[in-house]
């Protein structure tokens, strides 16, 4: 399967950047997400974006060309929870750290990246964590694998969001860790509404500053900027969240500052208050199967996606994981076991709703002309277990191929280590203690794991 | 701290009190008749048929079975496929994950093989029928921690007393000493780990001399029909594994570990499987050489070095049964026990192939714990355990429509499935007030 | 062992510097300030080829440097007998001759989320020329490594302070130091259990108070103009501190070791646009552009990869004793090859290639750069710029990152980095080209001060049966005026090295372990921690053996370091 010659190749061009963003796929099926599935059918993207879509394109000289007879094309998979790529997941210091953003610590030599290209993954949030009720800011990024800039992961001109957290781990790590509220999810509520109403005097303040009715300067304060930023529709809320109370909790804050942008994450809960999710127009991002690793996801249930979706609410499927982002195809397969959901809705859950969520779904999320490119080709179809990926493209590039895959993908190698270090654990009882969103915090609390 | 004592003793009362709601129904038993189902024997072929579930076995199976029955099921279109099992979980040990008190797998001590799983298996954890209807029977279930964790055991996912449960194979865990990085949070330097690794095996090795010369003892003992005047618990239950009537399941996941593992096993002489077996692939054929099986898994799960290929978990079953090593396969799972079957499919599309990946969780699994007269196929006169579906169960579409476990029709009910009837169309729905 | 060595430590700092003063006493006076030195190669600057002649000082500085120069009166003449002279070489950003803080004393932050900015590590207006001790034996590590000036920064975490121009050699901070205030140091380093605590932090807080610095002097100069109407400025002291950054007046010196640190101090100039230099560097060629684009200065980290020479050699003396003590199974493990090893320890091989090959790019891109001995060590200076060189750095280049670039970017180009008359008396005499692989450093001028070097009597290999005989019983005393400075040191030999048990006066059966201390030569360095009231201290030790008498020193936790000697009382180690 793998030429390693190949692989030498591809690895160099993507190190140096050599390489075009023109690429026309033949003959697979197109699974378009939004103008339903064309077979036999020809994508061609040119200069990164989607050029044409159709039957019997032909390809100018130099442009490369995929044979996809038999295959799956499908837009890039986004995933709109994940902590890959970046160094610092929580900075736990405060219930509001609303100044920090994850965007600061890109690290592009993650292989998370590559592992989850692998798996057909072009996007994904790098999100905060959640040990505090409002976290830091978080950030889109393409999986551009092989680049060393940061600036050049970012998905540029994607909305701004940021992290909220409800529930248990703002209450262990600031109430049982530190004595400092929110010990309780009445506490929680009113990190929220301080925060916002400091902010809206904070915004008064400077307004009166900046129209010459006071002459001296008020503080600038970077938490508050961000808060403002919020309440001025500018940053949308990701918001980790389980139960149903405190989902409703959270509207309520929101509708009280006028707040409409709202994605509750994991929401394991959520399919007990669908109704009023969907008359909010918050949007919900979930696990697949996840449950019963802490005490507010023991009431819930795997068919949460599948109710959200018939409740008419946009619904995702998130990883969280360094291992689950590597088959989000298959997690949203699942949402066919869990609740029947037809194949184009199971894969919206991985492609354009996300990108609603993210704010991004002009751009990416199906296989529209005129939309970037960034596609995953299958073979099988996705939503089987026998789905196997085969490259996937982001921006016209290449950038994984699994006739060109190399061994070792590492860019970054340790000068210093004698044999790549064995980690027992990757990704088991990841769960046990927390899920994902809680790296970084048990050093913080001095707990060992 | 006082007050996760206080969450953790909340949630106790909250777990027992509504521990046995997890169904509506009863499980029924009696006789029961499947009709033309596609039968998937793995041991036999595949072919239209029928089978009579009776007395808690597979009474009779067969082209054309023609019985008296309680209830006849027509499977027309259906396929019939033996219970899977899990090669290792904590399931019935552990209920939710962050509250410490609801986990039973992990006793305090580094030598304490006399603890027995078996015995804190919860017949009512909602996590049992959660997952059993995904077509999960049986499943090791296993105590982790220190060198000498624990005695794990085989069990059917059904039952109201651990002993109801019991699927007639125990066995002691060893975790082999680890050479390896604990996660990536861990900041030992290569000198420390070595060092720490190499006083684990000492360790381990003057326990084993103990236990061979406790056997000794015991023999002559025996022999003497003398009585011994004390109390070894943790001896005695390493006696069968000593003369070698019993199988230890050794944990050990690092290349360099395995080949340990696999020479100190041989020295010691004494009937081996090995559990996790994540860089299996590096030193299959070795592996195959001992003849020790092995429980590998999970395949959903990171490759343990970031110089490794990125699919090379989803391949080591394959690998690892290529080169002639008795594979099955595990979730390491609690609450989630349920993507055995998604586990076995990443495995087939991965190498494996599905015919092997099946019998990996089947009949497999089932001659390493060596109860292949008793489960892991359809064959006349083996324990009941079986689902029907409406299609290859790896495929993430396919429903189970109907479970059989020791023979009893299992509901198709579990907390997931009951909240989901109640809230698909909430009633009330929207505040009317508003 | 040394239980109370912190408290006592605390109260005895003063003391010795006390002590030092009294010492001076006790050495001669100089008799003159005039020196020439004859019959030496002269490289007055990396651009030119050495020249046949002499040099002379007169007073710290360099008076005349010339083919022929009449010796004056006063001189005390140094023939340099076909040596070869440098200027002094020049540490770009070090901790040099800083006094250590005690941070673990400081008082817990009642609100972590906005702790006090000190306690956060945010001290921009500390400066490192408060913070200086003469006493300090990283001086000499300098001046023994040819290095005349260091710029000098405070430790601490995301915003240490102020650095300072001090030369290597001078009996007092005030004598040491040629300018204060002449940069601010930052690195990626959290505050423990407080904000920052993480790079997100850190970024965050750069960003905020930078903004409040900028809206400050605004505020400060309006004010200053006509203060009717406006309140009163307060005066921040840190937001102040930051006031000659804002102004693009000071630079800032970012410690950024890797690629991503890299980055990221460069998207702060960007968004921010104060100057800065990345210091620390240990890979560059991955940010190169940015780099440029950002007109950053550049201190290579002297930490280089670990070298790899001698396994060969070493890989040969296992097979030997393989023969020796085992069957052929060793042998035959050697022969089989693991393909999937050897494409591993190639990329390694290849990485650190990379790194040796880091100065040589930043010349072939015309980015100059000196050398930060942060995580490095002065020693190293001369055999890993010859590892650089090795890898492709010209000689030239080579030289001006140990001179002239340092005092460039340093902005004192005008009194030091070459020999022009004029300039601050600094200068190396070594007896071959100093990159020549056995060049010996004979003398190093410091303000035309003469140091000379020593001829250290070390062997010349450090393998097993070249090491010194250290085994036996010890006794020490450490250069520490506390009570407790004695005690015993048994030294025996293990299969990997040697097990050394260390025990204090104060109770000589109460022994720490160190088990596995490895001697190169006649150096043994090891370090152990120390059990103090729950807080947990590392001592380390730096021992050089010459029969039956050791030197070296004793590093307790961030107390600095002291000496340490020894005699052997007994060639066996006693059994506990």
């Amino acid at each position: 399967m793998k030429n390693k010659y190949s692989a030498i190749i591809f690895f160099l061009m993507l190190a140096l950047g050599l390489h075009s963003q023109d690429v026309l796929i033949k003959n697979g099926t197109l699974l378009t997400i939004t103008d339903g599935v064309k077979e036999n059918t020809d994508l061609l993207i040119r200069n990164g974006k989607i050029d044409q879509i159709a039957k019997g394109l032909k390809a100018s000289a130099g442009i490369e060309v995929i044979d996809a007879q038999g295959m799956f094309v499908m837009p890039g998979i986004i995933d709109a929870h994940s902590h890959l790529g970046i160094d610092a997941v929580n900075e736990a210091t405060d219930p509001n750290t609303a100044m920090v953003w994850v965007g600061d610590a890109l690290n592009p030599y993650d292989v998370g990246i590559y592992r989850a290209l692998a798996g057909g993954v072009t996007i994904s949030h790098a999100m905060h964590g959640s040990a505090n009720a409002v976290g830091g800011q978080c950030e889109t990024i393409k999986h551009r694998w092989g680049v060393h800039d940061p600036d050049e992961l970012r998905m540029e001109g994607a909305p701004r969001t940021i992290k909220f957290a409800l529930g248990e781990n703002p209450m262990r790590v600031h109430g049982e860790g530190r004595r400092i509220t929110p010990r309780t999810r009445m506490g929680v509520e009113q990190v929220f509404r301080k925060s916002f109403a400091d902010a809206q005097v904070y915004m008064e303040n400077w307004n009166q500053f900046n129209s010459g009715k006071i002459k001296s300067p008020p503080q600038y304060d970077l938490k508050m900027e961000t808060m403002a930023d919020i309440l001025k529709g500018e940053i949308l809320i990701h918001c980790h969240s389980y139960r149903a109370d405190e989902l409703l909790m959270l509207l309520n804050v929101l509708s009280d500052y006028g707040v409409k942008n709202i994605t509750f994450q994991h929401v394991n809960e959520g399919f007990k208050v669908a109704p009023e999710l969907a008359e909010f127009g918050a949007h919900a991002s979930v696990f697949s199967d996840w449950w019963a690793y802490k005490f507010e996801v023991y009431y819930s249930t795997a068919y949460n996606a599948a109710i959200l979706t018939k409740n008419g609410v946009v619904t995702s499927i998130n990883s969280d994981s360094r291992e689950l982002i590597r088959h989000l195809y298959h997690e949203a397969a699942k949402t066919q076991k869990y609740g029947d959901l037809s194949d184009n809705e199971a894969l919206r859950l991985i492609t354009i709703n996300p990108a609603i969520q993210l704010g991004i779904d002009k751009r990416v999320g199906s296989l529209e002309k005129g939309k970037e490119g960034d596609v995953a080709i299958f073979k099988n179809h996705p939503l089987s277990i026998y789905a196997v990926p085969q490259k996937t493209i982001v921006d016209g590039v290449v950038r994984f191929d699994i006739d060109a895959d190399p061994d070792d993908i590492r860019i970054d190698v340790d000068p210093n280590e004698t044999i790549p270090a064995y980690i027992e654990t990757q990704s088991q009882n990841a769960k046990g203690c927390s899920d994902g969103c809680m790296q970084g915090v048990h050093e913080i609390l001095g707990h060992k794991h | 701290m006082k007050i996760t004592r206080y969450i953790t003793m909340l949630t106790f009362c909250f777990t027992a009190f509504l521990l046995n709601g997890q169904m509506s129904q009863k499980s029924k038993n009696g006789s029961f008749l499947i009709k033309n189902a596609t039968l998937v024997t793995v041991t036999n072929g595949s072919y239209v048929g029928d089978l009579l579930v009776k007395d808690g076995i597979i009474a009779e199976i067969g082209k054309d079975v023609s019985a008296q029955a309680d209830q006849t099921i027509d499977a027309t279109g259906k396929f019939v496929y033996p219970g899977m099992i899990d090669g290792a979980t904590h399931i019935g040990l552990g209920e939710i994950g962050a509250v410490s008190l609801t986990q039973d797998y992990n006793e305090l001590g580094d030598f304490i093989p006399h603890m027995q799983a078996l015995t804190a298996v919860n017949p009512n954890s909602v996590n049992i029928p959660v997952n059993r209807v995904a077509g999960v029977t049986t499943a090791l279930t296993y105590p982790s921690g220190g060198l000498f964790p624990g005695t794990a055991a085989l069990i059917h996912l059904h039952g109201y007393t651990p002993e109801q449960m019991y699927a007639d194979f125990r066995a002691p865990i060893m975790n082999f000493p680890s050479s390896g990085k604990r996660g990536r949070w861990d900041r030992r330097s290569e000198d420390e780990i070595k060092k720490q690794e190499e006083k684990a095996l000492k360790k381990l090795n003057d326990i084993w001399s103990k236990a061979k010369q406790y056997a000794r003892i015991d023999s002559l003992a025996l022999a003497g029909n003398k009585k011994r005047n004390d109390y070894n618990p943790q001896m005695d239950a390493l006696l069968p594994v000593v003369r070698g009537a019993q199988s230890m399941i050794i944990n050990v996941n690092k290349k360099a570990d395995i080949l340990s593992a696999i020479k100190w096993v041989e020295e010691k002489e004494i009937k081996a499987i090995f559990m996790g077996v994540a860089e299996g692939w590096r030193v299959a054929d070795e592996i195959a050489k001992s003849g020790i099986p092995v429980i590998v898994g999970p395949v959903l799960d990171n490759p343990r070095r970031n110089s490794d290929p990125y699919e090379i978990n989803y391949a080591n079953p394959g690998i690892l049964q290529k080169a002639g090593v008795l594979v099955c396969i595990r979730t390491n799972e609690t609450e989630n026990v349920r993507n055995l079957p998604y586990n076995a499919g990443f495995a087939a599309t991965y190498g494996m192939g599905i015919e092997e990946a099946l019998k990996a969780i089947t009949i497999n699994a089932a001659k390493i714990f060596g109860v292949d007269q008793k489960l892991g196929s359809l064959e006349k006169g083996k324990i009941a355990n079986l689902f029907i579906s409406t299609g290859d169960p790896f495929e993430t579409k396919t429903d189970i429509t109907d479970l059989f476990i020791s023979g009893w029709k299992v509901p198709m009910e579990s907390r997931h499935t009951l909240l989901y009837d109640e809230f698909l169309e909430r009633d009330p729905g929207l505040d009317s007030r508003k | 062992m040394i239980k109370n060595l912190k408290h006592v430590l605390c109260s005895c700092l003063i003391s010795i510097s006390l002590i030092s003063f009294g010492q001076n006493s006790n050495t001669p006076k100089k008799v003159t300030n005039t020196y020439l030195i004859k019959n030496v190669f002269i490289t007055s600057n990396p651009d030119v080829s050495p020249t046949f002649g002499s040099v002379l000082i007169k007073n710290g500085l360099i008076h005349q440097v010339g083919a022929a120069v009449a010796a004056p009166f006063d001189a005390e003449i140094i023939d340099g007998d076909s040596m070869y002279i440098y200027p002094g070489f020049i540490d770009a950003l070090s901790h040099t001759a800083i006094k250590s803080t005690d941070d673990e004393d400081r008082p817990k932050a009642e609100n972590p989320g906005n702790p006090p900015n000190d306690l956060a590590g945010i001290m921009p207006n500390r400066s490192a020329f408060s913070m200086l001790s003469s006493e300090e034996s990283s001086l000499k590590d300098m001046r023994k490594a040819g290095i005349c000036i260091s710029h000098v920064v405070p430790k601490g975490n995301m915003l240490p302070g102020n650095g300072a121009i001090i030369l290597t050699d001078g009996d007092s901070p005030e004598a040491l130091t040629v300018k204060k205030d002449v940069s601010i140091f930052s690195q990626f380093k959290g505050a423990s259990r407080m904000y920052p605590a993480t790079i997100i932090g850190v970024m965050a807080k750069w960003r905020e108070l930078y903004r409040r610095a900028e809206i400050a002097i605004k505020h400060v100069r309006n004010y200053n103009m006509n203060p009717s109407g406006l309140s009163r400025p307060n005066h921040d002291k840190e937001l102040e501190a930051l006031f000659p950054v804002v102004d693009k007046t000071k630079k800032v010196f970012f410690k950024a070791s890797k690629t991503q640190n890299i980055y990221r101090a460069l998207s702060l100039q960007k968004d921010l646009g104060f100057p800065i230099v990345l210091t620390e560097v240990q890979h560059v060629s991955n940010a190169l552009n940015k780099i440029k684009s950002a007109k950053a200065g550049v201190l290579l980290s002297l930490k280089l990869p670990k070298e790899e020479k001698k396994k060969e050699e070493k890989e040969e003396d296992d097979k030997e004793e393989g023969q020796k003590d085992d069957s052929g199974a060793k042998k035959e493990k050697k022969k089989d090859t693991d393909p999937e090893k050897e494409a591993l320890e190639k990329r390694k091989k290849e990485s650190v290639k990379s790194y040796l090959e880091q100065a040589s790019i930043l010349e072939k891109n015309n980015i100059p750069f000196g050398f930060s001995f942060i995580d490095g060590k002065a020693k190293d200076l001369l055999p890993n710029v010859r590892r650089m060189i090795e890898a492709g750095l010209s000689e030239k280049a080579a030289l001006k990152a140990m001179t002239i670039y340092p005092a460039k970017i340093l902005g004192i180009d005008n009194i030091c980095g070459s020999l022009d008359k004029g300039k601050i008396a600094n200068l190396v005499m070594s007896d071959k080209p100093i990159f020549d692989e056995k060049t010996k450093l004979k003398y190093v001028f410091v303000e035309g001060n003469p140091f000379k070097m020593e001829e250290k009597k070390k062997k010349a290999s450090a393998s097993d049966e070249d090491a010194a005989d250290i085994v036996g019983k010890w006794s020490y005393e450490m250069d520490i005026p506390m009570p407790d400075n004695t005690g015993i040191i048994l030294i025996s030999k293990t299969e990997d090295g040697h097990l050394i048990k260390i025990a204090s006066v104060d109770d000589l059966t109460d022994f720490e372990e160190i088990e596995d201390a490895e001697l190169d030569g006649d150096n043994l360095s090891f370090s152990f921690d120390v059990d103090n009231d729950g807080m947990t201290m590392n001592i380390g030790m730096d021992l050089n053996f010459s029969g039956e008498s050791f030197e070296g020193t004793i590093t307790p936790g961030a107390f600095g370091t002291f000496n340490i000697t020894g005699n052997r009382t007994s060639k066996t180690p006693e059994k506990r």
